[in-house]
């Protein structure tokens, strides 16, 4: 085979090839096959989605779970008082004059001067205790459990003022009458709570201030007297029993004493 | 994506979108290898039935591949190489093509005195494809149907590139003589 003949065969052969008429698939069989990929293609693509979604399913139920638990947590957190309240605070432990009502002194002065306030002209003695418990105890719903750490003192002072409004229209609402004594006492309940829970919202001035008070504070309260002098009555010290009634009375000379309990002592 | 910037991306672009799921690229690359594939089925396959099941076939395969499609290889390579392996499984060993219903309708007797010489050769021409081997005959048709080099129809057959070579010489010698004799037994016959 000689090499020069083989491009004028392979001319000849090709342009021979390429006059024949193009054959071509049937439309039919073309539609067949195109409708196939579609649907491979429409499956695949749900089924990539599919993927990516279970791909990332674990990282988001993961994270989701975390931002939850996070959430649940710091709602549940204790509230402490902000750094500012207790470092910053203007501190007078030697002030025995009481802040007035509504002044962002403390909640502590305005709880234990506010209901004598409120008291003196009609409270009655009985019924102080427990509203000067409920306010303290509102004092504390209100206060801000979450938030305490981020609130400015200016809402501090006028959260304690609504207060403290509570507790004198509860007071207003009392029919008893208080008597002049009863002035010192009932702060003694909502005192000792803020004692007890410093970091509540009466800030740390109102708590210094209460320190003085504190032998006053140490009282108990006239039912646990009334029981502690019960108690020395069944046990059959009665000179003790009427001793500690008398100095009772000085303290609560209007608290309304059980008929049997007076007559056992007399 | 838009058709026409569809159509400014290769074989291997279209074949990697349509495994990511988008149809108009494998209508794309459909359109551009339909009528080679189809004409390497046709030529080797005395039946048009049978071309077209195979042809289906192969698309078939391409569409269940695409999900792990690599482009290692060009598209065009890959795809007559799947061709090319459905065709030896049905065959089981490449045999000569027997003449069949072309034959008779290219036949001298069937009246070309109206035909231009050169479409009348033509028709020669198709009959004498199906007297060539398959080994020859399917390296032809991947060089002038498909556009394949040497290289690249050895590729896909798998045989060596110098007998690939060798292969297509001796087809085109074949089909010039075979063209060449018939055309001379015509022209005496019209005589």
């Amino acid at each position: 085979m000689n090499e020069p003949e083989s491009p004028t065969d392979e001319q000849f052969v090709r342009s021979l090839y390429h006059s024949l008429e193009a054959e071509e698939p049937s439309a039919k069989l073309d539609e067949k096959i195109l409708n196939t990929a579609r649907l491979d293609a429409k499956k695949r693509r749900s089924d990539t989605s599919l993927a990516k979604w279970h791909r990332w399913q674990w990282p988001t139920s993961v994270a989701a779970t975390l931002v939850l638990g996070s959430l649940i947590y710091l709602y549940q957190m204790p509230a402490s008082p902000p750094e500012f309240l207790l470092d910053d605070a203007p501190l007078d432990s030697s002030s025995s004059v009481p802040a007035k009502p509504g002044s962002a002194s403390g909640i502590g002065l305005q709880q234990k001067v506010m209901p004598s306030d409120a008291i003196s002209s009609q409270g009655d003695t009985s019924a102080v205790p427990r509203q000067q418990s409920n306010a303290a105890k509102r004092l504390d719903d209100t206060g801000p459990p979450q938030s305490i750490g981020f609130e400015s003192r200016e809402k501090s002072a006028q959260r304690a003022e609504s207060v403290s409004e509570a507790a004198a229209m509860e007071s207003d609402l009392s029919t008893r009458s208080a008597p002049e004594s009863i002035t010192a006492y009932p702060a003694r309940q909502p005192a000792l709570s803020l004692e007890e829970k410093p970091n509540r919202s009466a800030g740390k001035a109102a708590v210094e201030t209460d320190l003085g008070d504190k032998e006053e504070l140490e009282l108990p309260s006239p039912q646990q007297w009334l029981d502690s002098i019960q108690h020395l009555l069944d046990s059959g010290e009665t000179e003790e029993a009427q001793r500690m009634f008398s100095e009772f009375r000085v303290h609560y000379p209007d608290f309304p004493v059980g008929q049997a309990l007076q007559e056992a002592l007399e | 994506m838009t058709m026409r910037t569809l159509e400014q991306l290769d074989d291997h672009d279209l074949m990697l979108r349509f495994g990511e799921g988008e149809a108009e690229a494998f209508e794309l690359l459909y359109q551009r290898h339909r009528r080679g594939l189809y004409c390497y089925f046709l030529r080797q396959c005395s039946q048009p039935m049978l071309a077209e099941d195979l042809y289906q076939d192969v698309w078939g395969r391409v569409i269940a591949a695409a999900s792990q499609y690599r482009p290692e290889a060009r598209f065009d390579t890959w795809l007559y190489r799947i061709a090319h392996n459905r065709l030896v499984d049905h065959y089981r060993r490449p045999a000569m093509v027997s003449v069949g219903v072309e034959h008779e309708a290219i036949a001298p007797d069937c009246g070309p005195h109206d035909m231009a010489e050169q479409q009348q050769q033509a028709q020669l021409l198709r009959h004498c494809l199906q007297q060539l081997p398959s080994p020859q005959l399917e390296a032809f048709m991947l060089k002038e149907e498909v556009g394949f080099n040497a290289p690249m129809v050895a590729e896909v057959v798998g045989a060596s590139v110098e007998a690939t070579k060798s292969r297509l010489r001796y087809a085109y010698q074949k089909l010039r003589d075979c063209v060449t004799n018939k055309w001379q037994e015509v022209s005496r016959e019209r005589a």
